[in-house]
């Protein structure tokens, strides 16, 4: 029974090709010695039968994967009569590398040249006859999902059988050819004189498994001795001689539609990404969707969760009321749950429109601009161009922040990434900011919170240099990054990655928030018998212990003690505790209210500062200790922010107080 | 066309697939046939920009993956030599 061999590129089409040639006349195995699968058939055709086999997926016949030696080891040692080639003909330029190779075989080749619906849709106009000449191969247009051109494919496949295997055009530049022509002369003669062409390229090329082949033919390895020190380049020549073929019969016989937006990006881009502009662009694009979370996610969203957690905070006190509840009960349900969960959840709008402008950002593929405008930047300062990726990462989560400094390969690029992405402002920190920004600044809202931003970006580099001129001496390390083009941004990528974002943070609320507001809640109503949150508290206690710490700071009450205290499990937990210690379970209004009778605007700004950059939360540290396998790290980065964070507000308030704010 | 586009990339430091096509008259889907070649001969090393897809944050609000995470390229030691080779041969 002859044997048909289907080769082609994963995603090809081509067991979808197998199942159309095969139907249920098939069965799957392995290869010997390997765990990749082997799918063959029997195929009916003018009273014959075919034995058909599925050769892996396959971009190569090479020696770099099981895959790749499994297919070019069947089409060598399986003597298929005839190999039918599937190329996607949306994606000839990658699929015809493959059969450049299937040429050098000399193997009996008939491509099938499929997904030519796909092609049609896409405006790709492809010359079958001309790519066929060229090739020196048959070509059948085929859709192996609708089982079109199957017929005369096989018609085309068992008539190949019979014919002459294809002669390789391909030239390797003279001195290759030189040299192939030499090696072939070797193989004269051996068991190997059948694939002799294939053998010699695949000689020069340094394909091991060959080498390892044609060890026993003296001739032929003092030939290779003698070629070793061009060995690399060889290889290099060969690949490139292949594609440049593969480019040369494409410009022959391919039409595509002429891609139109690739001039926009290149134009948009000529601005954005240029060496001044760049920058106070990036800045820009930052403010104006600051103003925006603002004025959509404030001015107009903003009352709505606030009239919810209301309502829902009368509906439940009254309930308690009704049902005479013991006062601890609604002391717990009123001022911890509704004041303490209450408190973050009331700031969900503003957190819904922030990222969905950071999203939009995002999928139009201007967040790849904003990082190589900063790698100029990073770059003077001695820092890793990749180091502002991780920092954009951690403008979410500083724990994937931290994560995403894994790319970088050199250890010192990669501390410092790491040390430095705990200044990014989460999006965990948001509703502190947002309290105080209703409190002190609610006309400047947008600048506000750009500035906190932009602060820690600016800590961030100066700690970078500090810590590359110190700690981490050397050379940092090249990277590339593409540049994707410009797209409209899809609304079902934007509304899926809001929704997931405030979905993770209202689970937050939920859990982690809700436990910390439990254990506080706890520790405010014992000792037993004394006003609960009151500075005899447990809580108290705890807050007027630490308190003096932050006194030169102008926030030395022992309820923004313990709020930033809290703060450390988790950043929301600094609102939550305000909520609950300041506004007594009042949320949104009666919370800011309440801060405007305990702050100024200038310890506002000292105490925004220092939740900023201070202690990143459990998580991060956590995370720190994870990627560093370190203790020392992870108490380095739990106290050196703190440090800065203390000191920053310290110098702002002190020298606030002096300029008479 | 490989060594061409090995040189284009490290010294740019960025690239875009339609800006390389057409400094060396190819197609973009070329150029990335290409890339993807120069990374399976280990001329070239690709970093996922943002791991965030591959691992989960724990413990954290907003820790879902990137929608368009950046694709990122590193010489290597090897395709760094053979820029070095044909800096001195030119």
């Amino acid at each position: 029974m002859d044997i048909i061999a289907l080769v082609g590129n994963p995603n090809s089409g081509k067991t979808t090709l197998f199942n159309a040639l095969t139907g249920a006349n098939q069965h799957v195995g392995n290869w010997p010695g390997v765990t990749v699968e082997k799918k063959e058939g029997k195929l009916k055709f003018n009273d014959s039968f075919y034995n058909i086999v599925d050769l892996p997926g396959t971009y190569s016949l090479g020696a770099y994967s099981e895959d790749e030696i499994v297919a070019r080891d069947f089409i060598i040692k399986g003597n298929p009569h005839v190999v039918i080639n599937v190329v996607d003909a949306t994606n000839i330029e990658r699929n015809l590398y493959l059969t450049t190779q299937l040429l050098e075989m000399g193997t009996k080749v008939v491509i099938a040249l499929n997904m030519m619906d796909e092609a049609k849709q896409k405006k790709i106009e492809i010359n079958l006859d001309s790519l066929s000449n060229q090739l020196g191969v048959p070509i059948v247009a085929t859709v192996a999902s609708k089982r079109k051109g199957i017929d005369e494919l096989i018609e085309k496949a068992v008539a190949t059988i019979n014919e002459d295997p294809p002669v390789n055009s391909i030239s390797y530049g003279e001195e290759l050819d030189k040299e192939i022509a030499e090696i072939k002369k070797l193989l004269l003669g051996s068991r190997d004189e059948k694939f002799k062409d294939w053998i010699s390229i695949k000689v020069l090329e340094g394909d091991e498994e060959v080498i390892k082949h044609i060890q026993e033919n003296n001739g032929l390895k003092e030939r290779l001795i003698a070629i070793k020190d061009k060995a690399v380049d060889y290889e290099l020549e060969i690949v490139n001689k292949r594609y440049e073929f593969v480019n040369k019969v494409i410009e022959k016989s391919i039409k595509k539609p002429d891609e139109t937006l690739v001039t926009i990006t290149d134009k948009i881009d000529k601005i954005v990404t240029n060496k001044y502009l760049g920058i106070p662009i990036f800045a820009i694009i930052m403010y104006v969707i600051f103003q925006l979370t603002f004025v959509i996610g404030e001015d107009l969203l903003g009352g709505i969760v606030e009239g919810w957690i209301e309502s829902l905070g009368i509906m439940m006190s009254s309930f308690l009321y009704a049902i005479n509840s013991p006062d601890l009960v609604t002391s717990f349900v009123i001022e911890g749950i509704v004041g303490g969960v209450g408190a973050v959840i009331v700031f969900i709008p503003l957190i819904m429109t922030l990222y969905f402008f950071l999203g939009i950002l995002e999928d139009t593929g201007y967040m790849a601009r904003a990082a190589y405008v900063m790698d100029g930047v990073m770059r003077a300062l001695g820092l890793h161009g990749k180091t502002f990726i991780s920092m954009i990462v951690g403008f979410g989560c500083n724990v994937p922040g931290v994560m995403a400094t894994r790319t970088l390969e050199n250890k010192k690029d990669r501390m410092i990434a790491l040390l430095i992405n705990p200044f990014m402002s989460c999006g965990a920190r948001i509703p502190i900011y947002l309290v105080f920004i209703a409190a002190f600044f609610e006309s400047k809202g947008g600048i506000v919170l750009f500035s906190l931003y932009a602060l820690g970006i600016l800590v961030a580099l100066i700690m970078g240099k500090i810590f590359s001129k110190t700690l981490f001496k050397g050379e940092s390390s090249h990277f590339i990054m593409e540049l994707p083009p410009y797209r409209l941004p899809s609304m079902r990528n934007v509304l899926r990655n809001m929704w997931d974002k405030v979905w993770d943070f209202l689970k937050r609320a939920g859990t982690i928030i809700f436990a910390v507001v439990t254990l506080l809640w706890i520790l405010s109503i014992f000792p037993l018998g004394v006003e609960p949150y009151s500075q005899e508290s447990i809580l108290g206690r705890i807050g007027t212990f630490i308190a003096p710490i932050f006194k030169p700071a102008g926030f030395g009450t022992w309820q923004a003690s313990v709020s930033l205290f809290a703060g450390i499990a988790a950043k929301e937990a600094v609102v939550a505790v305000l909520g609950m210690v300041y506004a007594g379970g009042g949320e949104g209004a009666a919370l800011v209210s309440a801060v405007q009778d305990v702050f100024t605007p200038l310890t506002a700004v000292s105490f925004l500062i220092m939740t900023l950059l201070y202690t990143p939360c459990a998580a991060t540290i956590a995370t720190v200790k994870q990627e560093t396998k370190s203790y020392k790290w992870a108490a380095f980065i739990t106290i050196y922010p703190f440090i800065i964070g203390w000191v920053l507000s310290i110098i702002v308030y002190q020298v606030g107080t002096l300029l008479g704010f | 066309m490989l060594k061409e586009i090995l040189r284009e990339l490290y010294l740019s430091g960025t690239y875009s697939k339609a800006t390389i096509g057409k400094n060396l008259n190819i197609s973009e889907n070329m150029v990335e046939e290409l890339i993807s070649q120069l990374i399976r001969m280990a001329y070239l090393k690709e970093d996922m920009g943002s791991p965030t897809c591959k691992s989960k944050c724990n413990g954290c609000a907003v820790s879902n993956c990137n929608i368009n995470p950046m694709k990122i390229l590193t010489v290597t030691q090897k395709g760094k030599e053979l820029i070095n080779k044909e800096k001195q041969k030119n």
